[in-house]
């Protein structure tokens, strides 16, 4: 479960902790400096993952504790396969 | 459990001891009976006369001895009719396949009477001797993750005598394998077992005791892979799936097509790698083979011009190099140990691309000059053909790359210099179709290393253990995805 800090007024996301996961610099700073929502993060965070191919991924789970514990509903941002296939992330 | 460790490398040396030390030893004795059923009629003739008079009958000791004196017979043979110019008459079967085919016949005594036995010492103790030596290392090193302590001072990873002498042996085994294969009779007969599950009535050659070798490493290596790597699922599942296309493609369908009538290919292997693509024989055979044998051509063209590009594209060309071609299968599990050894200097990387696509430039050439040939053989059978350009025949142009690519850069100098140049030193400086796909993906491909923004430490690992000789961390510190050609 990543920490988040959650600017109660905003909800600006200033950072995370990403437990091991290994993710993507770029997206980060672009999210940074475009100042998204954490909502906007959680949903995208699986576009954010740099591990490599077949590992195990667990941003569904990540995603459904943030929704219980802040009793928010973020919906994962999905891509057909074939999105996967031509689209890089 | 070091001491299991121990144990098993000592097993392992009894067995590969055993396995070269047959090679000395055996009886040999060629009757006219087996010149009869070996030899054509023609070649039966030619001979028969100076057997009898200087081998027939006679026993021997070794392979070697019997092969060197067959051989003299023949080439002494085929002079007499060169120099009389009886050219209906000269010989054209290779003298060493003649040598093996008539030796392997002649073979009797305690090697031929106990081959199962002989197999289980060699093969047999082998296996049990390695797992013995990669499964101890669970034990002693419980936690996953990859250990690279003391590489760089152990004598068989840092180019010390252990690696001299696996050098030695290992080219030593390509240049028999290749230029004197009746010298690797007895171990050739130790797999007729083997052989004979999938035909009772043939016997297994060299290319099958290399074949079953092949797999038989890339098997027991591959574990030993999967143990190193077993925290990373991504090469477990790559490792799984090469050693599944080795064992599968290159050598059961090789084994199970004869039996069915159907021509022994290997569907996996494209051209330019596979260079026999447009010989005349290999066509002929596949035309002849009915439904299958159009199929294995067309698919051989498909695969060639759509299916590699098109995977080259989404995928990169690591798709075939590490994840289908046995050549890399080898690489990355025979080989692994040796990933450090690659050459990471500018100059290897300037002479890489010359080499490379030199061999490439010399496959295009040869196939198109071949397949000009084989054109003129299939469209007008039995007419007057051209098969020389510019003073060249297409026969010595394809037996010079046979001869310098196919076995001395693929074979002898590709896997028997594992230790000394590390372990993809023919699919870097070499292989004409990693040549082909690095073309593609240089310019089309959606595939690219990269590195992640700001993590890299420069901690130097990513370079010293990239067994393709790729300088990673100069491309990490400039921020730079790998096919930005310019460090």
């Amino acid at each position: 479960m990543p920490a988040y800090r959650l600017e109660k007024d905003t909800s600006e996301f200033t950072g995370i902790n990403v437990f091991g996961i290994r993710m993507r610099h770029e997206l980060f700073d672009q999210w940074l400096r475009n100042k998204a929502t954490v909502q906007e993060v959680m949903a995208n965070l699986a576009a954010a993952n740099f591990d490599p191919e077949f590992y195990a991924s667990h941003e569904l789970e990540i995603i459904s504790m943030f929704n219980s514990q802040k009793g928010l509903n973020v919906v994962p941002a999905k891509k057909v396969w074939w999105q996967k296939l031509i689209k890089s992330s | 459990m070091k001491s299991l460790r121990q144990t098993g490398l000592i097993v392992f040396l009894i067995s590969l001891s055993i396995f070269s030390a047959v090679n000395f030893t055996g009886r040999f004795l060629l009757t006219d009976e087996i010149l009869k059923t070996k030899l054509s009629d023609t070649e039966y003739a030619n001979l028969k006369n100076n057997f009898a008079s200087e081998v027939l009958n006679k026993e021997y000791s070794s392979s070697w001895s019997m092969a060197s004196e067959i051989i003299a017979v023949y080439d002494k043979k085929n002079q007499e009719f060169i120099n009389a110019k009886e050219w209906d008459k000269v010989m054209y079967t290779p003298s060493k396949d003649i040598a093996f085919k008539l030796v392997r016949a002649s073979a009797n005594g305690w090697i031929t009477e106990n081959k199962l036995l002989l197999f289980l010492l060699t093969f047999g103790l082998g296996i049990i001797g390695s797992l013995m030596f990669i499964l101890s290392e669970l034990k002693i090193h419980p936690v996953a993750g990859i250990k690279n302590n003391g590489i760089f001072q152990n004598a068989s990873t840092n180019r010390g005598w252990i690696g001299i002498v696996t050098f030695i042996f290992l080219t030593g085994f390509y240049i028999l394998l290749y230029f004197y294969p009746y010298a690797l009779i007895n171990s050739a007969m130790i797999t007729d077992p083997v052989k004979h599950l999938f035909n009772p009535n043939e016997n297994a050659s060299q290319w099958f005791l290399y074949g079953f070798m092949y797999c038989v490493v890339m098997l027991v290596m591959g574990i030993k892979m999967i143990i190193k790597y077993r925290h990373n699922n991504y090469q477990i599942v790559r490792t799984t799936v090469v050693v599944f296309f080795q064992l599968i493609f290159a050598f059961l369908l090789i084994e199970i097509l004869p039996l069915f009538n159907l021509p022994a290919r290997d569907l996996k292997s494209a051209w330019p790698l596979d260079y026999t693509f447009l010989f005349e024989w290999n066509v002929q055979e596949l035309i002849a083979a009915g439904h299958f044998g159009k199929f294995v051509f067309v698919w051989g063209i498909i695969l060639s011009l759509v299916i590699i590009p098109v995977m080259v594209y989404f995928f990169g060309k690591r798709w075939y190099c590490s994840w289908v071609c046995g050549c890399g299968g080898l690489a990355e599990t025979l080989g692994d140990p040796y990933r450090h050894l690659s050459n990471k200097k500018l100059w290897a990387w300037k002479l890489e691309r010359w080499l490379v696509h030199g061999v490439l430039v010399f496959a295009i050439l040869m196939t198109i000059f071949t397949g000009y040939v084989t054109w003129q053989i299939i469209k007008n059978p039995g007419s007057e053909i051209t098969d020389r350009i510019f003073g060249i025949s297409v026969y010595d142009f394809r037996a010079a790359y046979g001869f310098l690519i196919g076995s001395i850069f693929a074979g002898v100098i590709g896997t028997g210099f594992y230790p000394v140049f590390g372990n993809r030193t023919w699919c870097r400086f070499g292989c004409p179709l990693a040549a082909y796909m690095g073309i593609i993906q240089r310019f089309k491909s959606r595939f690219r290393i990269t590195t992640n923004g700001g993590q890299c430490i420069s901690c130097g690992n990513c370079s010293a253990y990239c067994e393709q000789g790729i300088d990673v961390r100069a491309y990490a510190q400039k921020v730079r995805i790998l096919s930005d050609h310019h460090v």
